[in-house]
C-alpha cells in the first residue's frame, strides 16, 4: 500500500508542478502579446494567491483594458500550452483521488 | 484608420493636450497616451466621454476598428462568453452546501467520504480549468 500512496504523491506532485509551469508559460506569453511590463513578473504572480487562483483571477481582471496581439504562429503555441495544463490538471485530479481512496480505505 | 490614430487627430484638431483631455473625463494623462499609441484601449464609458468632448460622433470613432469591437464585445458580452465558468462555480457553491448540509450524515460512510473527495476534487479542478481557459 505504501508504494502505491508514494506513486500517487509522485503523479500528484508531477501534475502539480506542470500545472504551475504551464500557468507561468500562459500568463507569460498572454502579458507579452499585451505589451504589459515585466510578463515573467505576473506570470509568478499568477502562479500564487491565498487560494491557488487568487493571483491568476487578479491578473485575469487587470488585464482586460490591454488587448492581445499575438501571432498566429504565439496562439498555436499558446492553445497547446493549454491543452497541457488539463493534462497536468488530469494527473493531479488522478494523484489526489488516488490518495484519498488509499488515506480512507487502506491502511495508512 | 484605427481608434488610437482618430483619437489623436481629433485632440489635435480640438487644440487639446493630453493633460487636458485626462483632467476632463478623469483619467491620467499616460492612459491618454496608451489609448493614442494603442496599448490599450478605452472603456465604451470613456468612448463616449471622448466623442462628446471632441465633438465627433461614435459611429466615427468606432467603425472600421475591428480591434476595438473585438475589445467591446469581449469586455461587454460578459455572460455568453462566461457560460461554463458560471456554471462551474455555481456547481462548487452548490456542492460546499450539499456537504454541509449532509455532513453528519457522510462522516458515518466511507463511501460517501469518498465520493464527497472525488466530486470536490473534479468540482474544483474544472473551475480551475475553466479559468485558465481564460487566460
Amino acid at each position: 500500500m505504501i508504494v502505491f500512496a508514494v506513486i500517487l504523491v509522485f503523479i500528484l506532485l508531477m501534475g502539480a508542478f506542470t500545472l504551475m509551469y504551464q500557468v507561468f508559460k500562459l500568463v507569460t506569453m498572454d502579458a507579452e502579446s499585451r505589451g504589459l511590463k515585466h510578463p515573467k513578473f505576473w506570470g509568478v504572480f499568477s502562479m500564487g494567491g491565498n487560494n491557488g487562483v487568487g493571483g491568476l483571477l487578479l491578473y485575469l481582471i487587470g488585464r482586460k483594458k490591454y488587448v492581445s496581439n499575438m501571432s498566429d504562429a504565439n496562439k498555436e503555441i499558446f492553445n497547446s500550452r493549454k491543452r497541457r495544463a488539463g493534462i497536468s490538471l488530469c494527473f493531479f485530479v488522478f494523484g489526489a483521488i488516488g490518495l484519498f481512496a488509499i488515506m480512507i480505505f487502506g491502511n495508512i | 484608420m484605427e481608434i488610437g490614430a482618430k483619437l489623436k487627430e481629433a485632440r489635435m484638431t480640438k487644440g487639446l493636450t493630453q493633460e487636458s483631455v485626462a483632467e476632463e473625463i478623469k483619467v491620467s494623462r499616460q492612459t491618454i497616451s496608451n489609448w493614442e499609441n494603442e496599448k490599450s484601449y478605452p472603456d465604451i464609458v470613456s468612448v463616449i466621454k471622448l466623442s462628446d468632448l471632441y465633438n465627433i460622433s461614435l459611429d466615427q470613432l468606432l467603425k472600421g476598428d475591428e480591434k476595438m469591437i473585438e475589445h467591446l464585445e469581449e469586455s461587454t458580452n460578459t455572460i455568453i462568453s462566461n457560460r461554463k465558468l458560471i456554471f462551474a462555480i455555481a456547481a462548487n457553491i452548490f456542492l460546499i452546501i450539499l456537504f454541509i448540509l449532509f455532513n453528519g450524515f457522510i462522516i458515518k460512510n466511507n463511501y460517501l467520504i469518498m465520493l464527497s473527495s472525488m466530486l470536490g476534487v473534479i468540482s474544483t479542478s474544472i473551475l480551475f480549468y475553466q479559468i485558465i481557459k481564460k487566460i
